[in-house]
């Protein structure tokens, strides 16, 4: 009897704690139930973040047949390590790559600042007032106006680099961000499912920011290439301006006079302007000595234009005036020919004759004078200077050519 | 040479006297004209004679230019002188020689 209790006794405390057991079987069991729903919809979130990252805000076709929770469950701790170690090694190249981006952008964006500091120090130099030149005038406006516009282009330019460099610097940072949040580890197990798709962007990412700093060189190849026609386009107007011809002054060995040409005055400069400029070709500007100058006379003295005799012949009429006035005693005495003189005598068609110029110096004692000045017309296209030096008792010839003497002085 | 204006038979008036002018090729026009009759008409005849601009030819007397506006009492010419004419010349440092 007594056993019989005993036994029943033990049945039931065997009852209870089998009881007690299942019961907290069951609570363990909807505890494990509710991290589930919890993981589930973590990882929910966790793919709408990856969506909305790498469709950029469009709803992305969602696959009811993926369970992210039951996935993330059945993924075993050593992949699990092994996977946030290739993780952790690909983060480790791309902040790497990053870093070599951000260094080739803060380079960009130096040289861009350096280029925008030229350009503005090139159009304060443009937009400086230039020297008066009536008959540039035109074209020194348009000019000027063509630098302004490059100036422009160079700042609108080296602005799009600094702001493209930003714009992929950006993105390269919200990647980053989105891939490597160490206080979240759960979201990283979550992410581990999305990982081939991320690589993939991630790859898409890299190339675009390796491809940045070429597109940048190419902004920069266009801004040098601004630069250097804004440059041109400076020396162009320099020259415009008369700049280039001012020379630095002759330094001359002790003991030797240095002859300058004086400086012109305002009005002096007005009166040249007015003579080469762009009047009437006929006009008479000076009458001295039978000789008339008219203003294309008066052209053949700019630069790079043939001397014709006219302004020659009355040149040196007014040396004769200036000897005549006798201001310095030193100055030699000449009888200066005339241009035709030496075509008269020595080119006739009969060759050597002197009988044709015989009369031309009845009225001058050329023998009482120091030099004796005959100006040559040679080939017809170009002047030399044949001098009898009296004093000196010799002949003397001048060709800026430096041609052969022999067909003059033989 | 043309020399057709020469007709000596008429020397002998007194107020008329003759100019030749000579061109640079050797040419010789004669003239005949009174000294006190500006040089222009002789200059003007010789330019429309030989097809040439007045702009473009100089008279020289005695190697000395003369002009329209002188006569030949003014410079002292005499019967049977000469005149020469010349063309422009220019010259500067060519660029092929």
């Amino acid at each position: 009897m007594a056993s019989i209790n005993l036994l029943r006794d033990h049945a039931r405390a065997e009852e209870a704690r089998m009881h007690q057991r299942r019961q907290q079987e069951e609570q363990a069991a909807e505890q494990k139930r509710q991290a589930l729903v919890q993981y589930v919809a973590r990882a929910k979130e966790v793919a709408a973040a990856v969506d909305a990252f790498i469709f950029r805000g469009s709803p992305a076709p969602h696959d009811p047949g993926l369970d992210y929770g039951v996935l993330a469950a059945e993924i075993s701790a050593d992949a699990m390590a092994a996977q946030i170690a290739a993780k952790d090694e690909e983060m480790f190249h791309f902040e790497e790559k990053l870093c070599g981006f951000e260094e080739t952008r803060a380079r960009g964006a130096a040289e861009a600042a350096e280029l925008h500091q030229q350009a503005t120090a090139l159009a304060t130099v443009l937009a400086a007032p230039m020297a008066p030149m009536d008959d540039y005038e035109a074209s020194h406006a348009r000019l000027t106006e063509r630098a302004r516009v490059l100036a422009s282009e160079l700042k609108r330019t080296s602005k799009d680099a600094c702001a493209s460099a930003d714009l992929a610097s950006t993105r390269a940072r919200s990647i980053f961000n989105l891939l490597w949040d160490p206080a979240d580890t759960e979201a990283q197990h979550m992410a581990d499912a999305e990982r081939p798709a991320k690589a993939a962007q991630i790859a898409t990412l890299l190339a675009m920011c390796s491809s940045l700093p070429g597109a940048l060189q190419a902004v920069h190849a266009a801004i040098d290439h601004l630069h250097a026609e804004a440059e041109a386009v400076l020396k162009v107007l320099e020259r415009l301006a008369g700049h280039e011809r001012l020379k630095p002054p002759v330094v001359m060995p002790p003991g030797k006079r240095a002859y300058t040409l004086p400086t012109l005055t305002a009005e002096e400069a007005e009166i040249v302007d007015e003579a080469l400029g762009t009047g009437n070709p006929n006009e008479i500007l000076a009458d001295f000595q039978n000789i008339p100058i008219s203003r294309r006379d008066m052209a053949t003295l700019r630069p790079r234009q043939w001397l014709n005799d006219e302004v020659i012949n009355y040149f040196f009429k007014l040396l004769e005036q200036r000897e005549a006035s006798a201001v310095e005693a030193t100055w030699p005495r000449c009888h200066f020919h005339q241009t035709n003189f030496y075509t008269k005598l020595a080119e006739t068609p009969a060759g050597y004759k002197y009988s044709e110029v015989a009369r031309w110096t009845r009225k001058k004692d050329v023998f009482s004078k120091d030099l004796i000045i005959v100006p040559i017309h040679c080939h017809g296209n170009h002047w030399t200077l044949a001098v009898i030096n009296m004093k000196q008792k010799r002949f003397e010839y001048y060709d800026s050519l430096r041609g052969p003497p022999d067909m003059v002085l033989t | 040479m043309a020399d057709e204006e020469s007709k000596q038979g008429e020397e002998a008036k007194p107020n008329t006297m003759q100019l030749k002018v000579v061109s640079q090729d050797g040419t010789e026009v004669f003239f005949k004209c009174k000294p006190d009759t500006k040089l222009e008409k002789l200059m003007r005849a010789f330019c429309q004679r030989q097809g040439v601009a007045m702009e473009s030819v100089r008279f020289l007397f005695d190697g000395n230019r003369i002009r329209e506006n002188q006569t030949p009492n003014e410079l002292e010419m005499e019967d049977g002188d000469s005149i020469d004419v010349v063309v422009a010349q220019v010259g500067g440092t060519p660029t092929t020689r």
